[in-house]
């Protein structure tokens, strides 16, 4: 119900052409389509011009959109169309290479994949997003960059009590707006969970 | 056939709340080739997600943030361009044209009436900045007024607002002169950084005098209202706020101050670093996920442990409510949304909770909270009036 008011918003906002509308669904996906495509064309700065081509093809049409899950789907299907033009202009180039990795049917299916794949990832990766300040900042240092308890602690100023305090609540809070949201995202924070228990 | 996408089984899946009919989709689709059955299995392998999700924070959102914005600058000059083309080619055109105007002016009106009928006895979220920064000569600057870039010049500090909307005081004053950053009820919030690198959060129904410059050896603002600070660390100089009679010292932390009148206590919440608070003869020291209330009637204190993401939910954009009674819940709603708030008979003593958007208009929050059961309330301009019904 909160999550579906708050897309509104965005949805809204973003067919009056008002940038911080813009800039959230690019934050919300624009790593997603790097990830996306780098899986698909093997190559980092590549990867990132096609999420860039991809967000301005979604700004050709703005007033086309009704959800939020119209827009991903969107973003996703000609970011991969991008990469399949990608691919099809380096064959006419360098004809005669073996090594490539998504054309005609057989490369269909990989970037089929691909797309279930970096679409999951995306959901995941956006809750972690919206974790508010200090659990985020916590839990990426866990999460992301690996860090200890103390080594947290001592870079933010915090006691480690409250390191673990943070962590703690950052499950929770995942688990509450994943409940919030559609069911299907719930999953997400059970992903996490299973993280800290191994760490 | 399922209306679902298998990213989401497969996620319902791990979660547990996967249903027959998915599970049995999502079985037929493992089954259907190896591929899809390896990419099920990384997908529910924690560390695997883990690795995968780093990934992510590899790329560089700012610099590919600021290739849209060069984009976005371009296209709206070719835009104003094309304009002048239409409006030359409209000359021309001129019947076609009226008709094209009519047709679509006829169609605003009626999504116009239909939004009017929808909001008509309801009050929306506030949509702008209503703040301004009452400098020391008294003049009055509109936060508003400003898309970005330089709000005002103070001596040899600029007063700027960054591409977040934030104001930022840049440069050395040669004299030290208070500024007011006020935000009136209805204001949506703002937010502010300090010469010395502090950011500040204002809430609606508040205001904070601050120093153009911090001189001396001592940090001092004050505030009504409630406010959250992130101060810049500085051991050589304690950062001071004060409100409602309470004195909280600090030397570089994270806490929230609020100082209502309308309520009760005036309270300090700090959710990092360490504080010391004062009023008269009453101190103490806060640890994180602590909270201190001062009574506003005597210097009476009280040091208890807290929900500091409830205190801060402001910050975050929400209203959370934790078990509160409606009287409590209209007096943050009503400066929020600029409301006259009154009862009929004696208040429900009901208990509610929940966590809503501030962007929500006042009737969906009122909704969510489920107020509208045991209650009748009725909304006239920014009047709203509460009876119970049972």
């Amino acid at each position: 119900m909160i999550r579906n008011l708050y897309d509104r918003e965005i949805i809204n906002g973003f067919r009056r052409d008002e940038k911080q509308s813009i800039r959230t669904l690019y934050l919300m996906y624009y790593r997603s389509l790097c990830y996306f495509a780098e899986r698909l064309v093997d190559d980092k700065t590549e990867a990132e011009d096609i999420a860039h081509e991809a967000f301005l093809r979604l700004l050709d049409k703005q007033r086309d959109f009704d959800h939020i899950s119209d827009i991903k789907s969107f973003l996703f299907t000609v970011a991969r169309n991008i990469c399949a033009d990608h691919w099809r202009n380096k064959k006419r180039r360098e004809s005669g290479i073996q090594e490539l990795k998504y054309l005609d049917s057989t490369d269909d299916v990989f970037a089929e994949i691909e797309t279930v794949r970096a679409k999951a990832l995306q959901l995941i990766y956006e809750e972690v997003e919206n974790l508010p300040g200090q659990c985020k900042k916590v839990f990426k240092s866990v999460f992301i960059e690996g860090k200890t308890t103390s080594d947290i602690a001592a870079e933010m100023g915090i006691m480690p009590q409250t390191v673990l305090n943070q962590k703690a609540k950052a499950l929770h809070i995942l688990r509450l707006a994943l409940a919030q949201k559609n069911h299907s995202l719930a999953a997400a924070s059970l992903i996490i969970l299973s993280f800290f228990s191994r760490h | 056939m399922l209306n679902i996408k298998i990213e989401e089984i497969i996620i319902n899946f791990i979660d547990g709340t996967i249903t027959s009919e998915e599970a049995c989709f999502l079985n037929k689709w493992i089954q259907e080739s190896e591929i899809n059955k390896q990419l099920f299995e990384e997908l529910t392998h924690p560390e695997l997600v883990s690795k995968e999700l780093q990934k992510f924070y590899t790329y560089d959102e700012e610099l590919g943030w600021n290739r849209i914005e060069t984009e976005l600058a371009h296209r709206k000059k070719i835009k104003q361009t094309n304009w002048k083309y239409w409006t030359a080619a409209a000359c021309m055109l001129g019947v076609i044209v009226t008709t094209v105007v009519i047709f679509f002016k006829g169609n605003d009106n009626i999504i116009e009436n239909k939004v009017a009928t929808v909001v008509k006895n309801d009050v929306e979220a506030p949509q702008s900045k209503r703040a301004f920064i009452q400098l020391a000569n008294g003049e009055t600057v509109a936060l508003s007024s400003v898309e970005k870039g330089i709000l005002t010049e103070q001596g040899r500090v600029n007063i700027v607002k960054n591409s977040e909307g934030q104001i930022v005081y840049q440069g050395h004053a040669t004299e030290t002169v208070f500024n007011t950053l006020v935000n009136p009820r209805g204001g949506t919030v703002v937010s502010l950084v300090l010469n010395d690198g502090t950011r500040v959060w204002l809430n609606s129904e508040s205001s904070l005098k601050y120093p153009n410059s911090f001189s001396g050896n001592e940090r001092i603002v004050e505030i009504t209202g409630e406010a959250y600070f992130e101060v810049a660390k500085d051991p050589a100089k304690k950062f001071i706020v004060k409100g409602n009679g309470v004195i909280t010292e600090v030397f570089g932390t994270h806490f929230n101050v609020n100082t209502y009148n309308d309520e009760a206590e005036t309270k300090v919440t700090l959710q990092e670093g360490s504080v010391r608070v004062l009023k008269g003869a009453s101190s103490g020291f806060l640890k994180p996920g602590q909270r201190a209330a001062f009574s506003n009637k005597s210097d009476q204190m009280a040091i208890d442990n807290t929900d500091v993401d409830k205190v801060l939910a402001w910050v975050y954009g929400d209203f959370n409510f934790d078990d509160e009674t409606l009287p409590d819940i209209m007096r943050q709603l009503a400066r929020w949304y600029d409301l006259e708030v009154s009862f009929e008979g004696k208040p429900p003593a009901d208990l509610y909770s929940g966590i809503i958007s501030r962007k929500s208009s006042l009737v969906t929050v009122l909704q969510i909270l489920n107020a509208a059961e045991g209650i009748k309330y009725s909304i006239e301009g920014k009047k709203i009036k509460i009876e119970r019904t049972k």
